[in-house]
């Protein structure tokens, strides 16, 4: 056996080992035309002529209850206390309850007709409610799921199993991201998490590249952003130069393309770590407009069930990041809020959490209307499941995912719009139901996407976001 | 190839496997069914027409159906006779109504040639190709001996040389050296392992190295760390509270020390799946079953059970199926399997070996004197609790009454009782003591005591209600001493039963346990199968697959790639082998060896194909891109974990103690913040423990240590047969900038700066120990003017300097010098190579 180190290859160079064997002065822009072909974050035509370019998604976990929100039923106020028929009962579980001791609970909310479209809003949402015309309202979504993991995964993943990607990671694998120094998911949250954790914004069994990257409330807003103690901006240059030039050199030696790709992402990296702190800066905000987001509120005590005293600043602040994300490119922002989960105390803490989302969830859509992204961003409210009609204990509903509401506006939706109908207890759909599925087929569409094609090969299977069902629900898109 | 579209790669796969490229490729165009026709009729045709749905009356997955009458009267088939043959009529229709397939886009002309020609030859059917057992295979005659060690080499050459590809030439020692090391131990190689192979490259040392290797008890941590993705491993529940589990670790230290002891493989099977079965099971063979306590489990109120145990078993059916057979029968939960011989019926009647399996912890997790210390720490909480209740009550009943004086009344103002109570009470002395006086004889002043104690019955009442509370919570993490294990439900055994459409409300005909019908059949102990009749004929003679799976991840391990690409399926869908008799070959060695892992290993790493450089020639990156035919070693990132490793063994940091409990590296604050309520009690630790191994870290999957996802470490959620291999910002960011990663790089710094040597003497040693290799003279150069600048740039800037040193000042050594050289290991550490294997 002979030992030498293998010769060189030969001097023939392709176009990327020339710019890589140039690499002393190997600039950003040349390395990003190296790497555009394969890329993956690259951005990729869609399957139709897109609406929507990025989306805000609420995430308001735990459950809110539709039929105090958004989805009046007078009828409960009327029945309140009295038992349920038994017709309607029927097969259905309960996580909490106890079927035979079950009765109707009456809604603390009143609800008035809104906008030019007249639609009904409750009073404990109602800045969002006086947007009624630019919201596409949905009160027949259900799934299957009545537990909050299980039912997260669903929304978020389209099915009830661990694994799979969440919404924001198939839109990223879809359409790429058009953010050059900005992850394209990002992941915003205030108060508690919710029970799903990361399984919620994962990238399942795609590359971790399209992950959802959780921006912090304290500390650094990105893991890892800032250089460690003592190196200075400058340092951290000269670092990544001579590792731009030793990569080349080694790249020039064994032509692998991924250093190629590793020299680029370092180099990313470095442009976050700039941009992310430009983006969490609020100093650049008009008094006005940290104003009417609710930018300093104080959160008012008691705080609702597993809140801390700076909820209502960080909500507020996380929707006004998300206007600068959206500004910045950035593909998926979801707005993480756990404890909607009123199994009692429904009056005080639903009522806490309303006040909470309403005014800056309002002042976004104003904001992003202002400044002319509103119709290329969709904004969503959804959650796992709804409430029960019927009480739990003296204050307090049960999950229900029978029929509960979700809403989207913006983005090519139809704003003035209701879609479907529940009974008159809001117990389940009465027509037009909407599965979860045909809610994310319904997504996808407005992001040019067919939810049949985007599927990747897992296991065997062709896999999509919208598992075995989904149907674009047409109504609902202008 | 860190942008994983397998669905691509085997698209051009199954093309470049089926379609001859050469003359020397010629022997092999006589169409064989199994390689050239199965996957295209599976592909195209089995959606609508094959085992799960037979559209018009017809199903091409059968040949006595296929060559039967459909509903119209016609033969889609006619063998021998392509021209009567309406399949071949509906695929080259250009009328679209007619055109097979409806959907999707027609076949092209050699898929369409190439059916011709199998009807013309008789249209013969024969199995899938990984469902006949391995045939033992002569290695093929090489051309030279030149190049050729081992029959391995025999065979990848007999596929290169008809592309007019040869093997590359070897790797040179250091790669070799730190090559194997990685893939063996997953650490970085000694220095006296360096050079001394660097000094004597021979073939002796070289087998001597990789017996070195194999004999490490890093190697069992290596491999078995590869065994846990498939097990799913976690040291967390995975639903909502995502509670951590009691003593999984004991289950990894099973894995690890089976693997370093050699066991052999179809051993380690059995005992996984059914060692609790064993006659005279012993402790560590129950304690291996513990493989199916790594689902996943909603613990969440609340629950349908009845639901959550279906889930269950259809995971560990799921899992058993996709790590040791390499199926996805998985896909038959709902419906008949689409493409393989799987009926739903086959799934359920897998799944009936598991549907009496019992969640049974056992007692044998700690040493007697953790035994002792859960004891005793379980005895003072129940004390407390006890004391608590006692007091609680003693205020409830007191409250019943008006004042102080009504209560002394209803005890008889018996003294002893009066002082007895309130001794319950946790009071002050003097105040117990005035308490105890009758209240009838109380001056005024003492009255004012007396009623304002009474006023404050309710507060007390109140607190010690939330003291309560708070000692269930942590009796709730008191570390218990049991491991979870399965064992065999005995009374009220569950029948099992086909689900209709996957629904475990919806029962349908009742199955008994069996094994797929498409492969050999089982031969049970008893009347009725078990779990150990199952493990026994997963790896027992005759079974396809097993043996074809373990050689086949092995080899994926050691070459980034398995022959068969699609390591978790070998059904139809996945990929055919790239080397079919080497696959064979080696699967049957396995065996004959007694399923001796460490002795494939060894095959495999002494090969010449394995010790074949990694750089891609200008020719190759154009006509193999993807390295099918191994006309070159891969290249490619250390896991998640490995990156650590890497990480704290070349900073000199690495506690390697093999095995042993979880522990609580430094993680950021806050990142708790997005998972739920009950926040992990993360403490750090402060012991050496804090820089052991990246496996060894606490895995809680809801909220898991954020540098492990952010090199695509599983979410350890399902089975995963393939990692992720993505390259993104944010791992720049963690090897930049994470505290872990950073005090890493300012270790080996002080390190540097401590060595009595030349710069240029301390650079190349810092690159004997990071890339295991002398550095080149322009990297030198590079890395020369990088310590210059930083010299310079620290003199000048003495505040950052002893921020950069921190804890890590060298003795008599300049703090600027000292910083300067953790600038250059930080940079040395942040290299592509470093994180690579070569």
């Amino acid at each position: 056996m002979t030992a030498t180190r293998p010769a060189l290859p030969s001097p023939e160079a392709t176009r990327r080992e020339f710019l890589a064997s140039s690499a002393s002065g190997l600039g950003g822009v040349a390395l990003a035309s190296l790497l555009a072909a394969d890329n993956p974050a690259a951005v990729t035509p869609a399957h139709f002529a897109p609406t929507a370019k990025r989306c805000i998604f609420f995430f308001m976990a735990g459950g809110p209850s539709h039929v105090d929100l958004f989805d009046p039923k007078p009828i409960l106020n009327n029945r309140d206390g009295q038992k349920m028929p038994d017709s309607l009962l029927g097969a259905t579980e309960f996580a909490f309850i106890k079927k035979n001791k079950a009765v109707l609970k009456g809604s603390p909310a009143k609800f008035r007709a809104r906008g030019e479209c007249g639609i009904e809003y409750s009073n404990m949402l109602g800045q969002i409610g006086d947007r009624a015309d630019d919201i596409a309202l949905i009160r027949t979504v259900h799934g299957e799921q009545f537990n909050h993991h299980p039912g997260q995964l669903l929304l978020s993943c389209g099915k009830a199993e661990m694994g799979r990607p969440s919404i924001g990671a198939w839109l990223t694998y879809g359409l790429g991201t058009e953010s050059d120094n900005l992850p394209g998911y990002v992941v915003l949250a205030a108060g508690r998490g919710a029970s799903g954790g990361s399984s919620n914004w994962t990238s399942g069994f795609l590359p971790s590249t399209y992950q959802g990257v959780p921006f912090r409330g304290q500390g650094d807003p990105i893991l890892y952003l800032s250089n460690p103690p003592g190196i200075a901006r400058p340092s951290q240059r000269r670092t990544l130069d001579a590792l731009g030039r030793l990569n080349a050199i080694r790249y020039r030696d064994v032509r692998d393309p991924e250093i190629a790709s590793r020299i680029a992402q370092y180099e990313l990296a470095f442009r976050m770590q700039s941009a992310a702190p430009e983006l969490t800066d609020l100093s650049g905000e008009t008094r006005h407009t940290l104003r009417a987001y609710g930018v300093n509120r104080p959160t008012p005590r008691p705080t609702a069930a597993m809140q801390s005293g700076d909820t209502y600043h960080r909500f507020s602040v996380n929707c006004l990041l998300a206007r600068r994300l959206v500004e910045r490119g950035v593909r998926f922002i979801n707005i993480v809020h756990a404890s909607w989960d009123q199994h009692g105390k429904l009056a005080h803490d639903l009522d806490w959490n309303c006040r909470m989302a309403d005014q800056p969830i309002a002042a976004l859509i104003d904001d992003l209307k202002q400044r002319g992204l509103f119709d290329e961003t969709l904004v969503v409210w959804a959650s796992e499941f709804g409430r029960t009609p019927l009480g739990q204990g003296n204050d307090g509903r049960d999950h229900h995912p029978n029929a509960f509401s979700v809403w989207m506006a913006g983005g090519g939706v139809k704003g003035g719009t209701v879609y479907g109908t529940t009974d008159e207890l809001g117990w389940a759909p009465a027509e037009n139901p909407v599965h979860v599925n045909d809610f994310q087929a319904t997504l996808l569409r407005l992001f040019g996407l067919d939810h049949e094609r985007l599927t990747v090969n897992h296991r065997g299977l062709g896999v999509r976001l919208t598992n075995l069902g989904g149907n674009v629900i047409e109504d609902v898109i202008a | 190839m860190h942008h994983l579209h397998h669905h691509l790669l085997l698209a051009l796969l199954i093309s470049s496997l089926s379609t001859p490229v050469t003359a020397a490729d010629k022997a092999q165009t006589t169409i064989r069914f199994s390689r050239d026709i199965l996957p295209l009729l599976a592909r195209k045709c089995f959606a609508c027409h094959g085992p799960a749905d037979q559209e018009s009356g017809l199903a091409l997955h059968l040949r006595k159906r296929a060559i039967g009458k459909t509903d119209s009267d016609h033969r889609a088939i006619v063998p021998g006779h392509p021209t009567q043959s309406q399949l071949l009529a509906r695929v080259r229709s250009t009328d679209p109504s007619i055109r097979m397939p409806h959907d999707g886009p027609p076949l092209t002309r050699d898929e369409i040639r190439r059916l011709e020609t199998w009807i013309a030859q008789g249209a013969r059917y024969e199995k899938h190709w990984s469902f006949v057992p391995p045939r033992r295979v002569r290695p093929p005659a090489a051309h030279s001996i030149r190049n050729v060690r081992s029959p391995i080499d025999r065979f990848v050459l007999a596929r290169l040389q008809p592309r007019n590809l040869d093997l590359s030439p070897e790797a040179d020692p250091h790669t070799l050296v730190r090559r194997l090391s990685l893939d063996l131990v997953g650490l970085l190689p000694s220095r006296r392992q360096i050079e001394r192979f660097a000094a004597n490259p021979t073939d002796v040392a070289y087998e001597q190295l990789v017996d070195e290797l194999l004999a490490s008890p890093h190697f069992g941590e290596r491999w078995g760390r590869h065994w846990l993705d498939l097990a799913r491993y976690a040291d967390s529940f995975g639903y909502e509270r995502d509670d951590v589990r009691p003593n999984a670790w004991r289950y990894r230290d099973w894995v690890i020390n089976s693997i370093n002891r050699n066991q052999p493989y179809d051993r380690f099977i059995i005992e996984q799946l059914a060692g609790d079965l064993l006659p005279k099971a012993t402790i560590s063979q129950k304690l291996a079953t513990g493989l199916h306590r790594m689902n996943i489990k909603n613990n969440e109120s609340g629950i349908n059970k009845e639901d959550y145990r279906n889930r269950e078993t259809v995971d560990r059916v799921n899992t058993t199926a996709t790590s040791i057979l390499g199926l996805t029968l998985g896909c038959a939960q709902c419906h008949s399997h689409k493409y393989d011989p799987i009926p739903q019926q086959d799934f359920y009647a897998f799944y009936a070996f598991f549907n009496n399996v019992e969640e049974k912890n056992i007692d044998i997790a700690g040493s007697d004197k953790d035994r002792a210390r859960y004891q005793s720490a379980l005895a003072d909480v129940k004390q407390r609790q006890a004391t608590l209740k006692t007091r609680r009550d003693t205020i409830a009943a007191m409250r019943k009454h008006a004042d102080l004086i009504a209560w002394q009344k209803s005890l008889g103002n018996k003294t002893s009782s009066i002082s007895d109570q309130l001794g319950r009470l946790a009071l002050s002395p003097e105040l117990q003591d005035l308490l105890a006086q009758p209240a009838t004889d109380f001056s005024p002043e003492q009255v004012k005591i007396a009623k304002a104690f009474w006023k404050t019955l309710a507060g007390r009442h109140d607190d010690t209600g939330q003291a309560m509370a708070q000692i269930s919570v942590q009796k709730r993490h008191l570390p218990k001493p049991y491991v979870m294990t399965i064992a065999e439900r005995t009374q009220g055994r569950r029948s099992a039963h086909v689900l209709l459409r996957g629904d475990f409300k919806q029962k349908g005909k009742a199955v008994q346990p069996a094994t797929p019908s498409a492969l050999p059949p089982l031969s049970p102990r008893n009347q009725t199968a078990d779990r150990l009749d199952l493990a026994r004929w997963l790896v027992g003679d005759g079974n396809p697959l097993s043996a074809r799976v373990a050689v086949n991840h092995a080899w994926a391990h050691l070459f980034g790639r398995g022959l068969v690409v699609t390591r978790d399926d070998f059904g139809s869908q996945g990929a055919p082998p790239t080397h079919p008799d080497l696959l064979d070959w080696l699967a049957v060695e396995f065996t004959d060896s007694g399923w001796d892992r460490k002795a494939l290993i060894k095959r495999i790493v002494t090969s010449t194909t394995y010790r074949q450089s990694s750089i891609r020639s200008t020719g190759l990156a154009s006509s193999d891109p993807d390295n099918l035919w191994l006309a070159r070693q891969s290249r490619f990132r250390v896991e998640a974990e490995i990156v650590r490793d890497l990480f704290l063994d070349a900073a000199g940091l690495l506690h390697a103690a093999v095995g042993g409990a979880t522990i609580h590296p430094y993680k950021p604050e806050g990142t708790e913040d997005l998972a739920y309520k009950y926040k992990t009690r993360w403490i750090v630790s402060n012991r050496p423990d804090r820089y052991r191994r990246g496996m060894y870290i606490l895995f809680k999957r809801t909220n898991p240590y954020p540098s492990l996802m952010i090199f695509d470490s599983p979410g350890s959620n399902v089975c995963l047969a393939e990692r992720n291999r993505s390259n993104t910002p944010l791992q720049a960011l963690t090897t930049l900038n994470d505290p872990v990663f950073f005090e890493c790089a300012q270790a080996l710094g002080r390190r540097l700066a401590s060595l009595d040597s030349t710069t240029d003497s301390r650079l190349q040693q810092a690159a004997l120990t990071s890339l295991s290799r002398p550095l080149a003279t322009d990297e030198l150069v590079v890395l020369r003017q990088l310590h210059t600048e930083e010299v310079a740039w620290y003199r000048q800037h003495t505040q950052e300097a002893s921020r950069v040193v921190g804890a890590f000042a060298a003795p008599d050594t300049p703090t600027h010098r000292t910083a300067a050289w953790i600038g250059v290991a930080r940079t040395l550490l942040n290299l592509d190579e470093f994180l690579t294997r070569d």
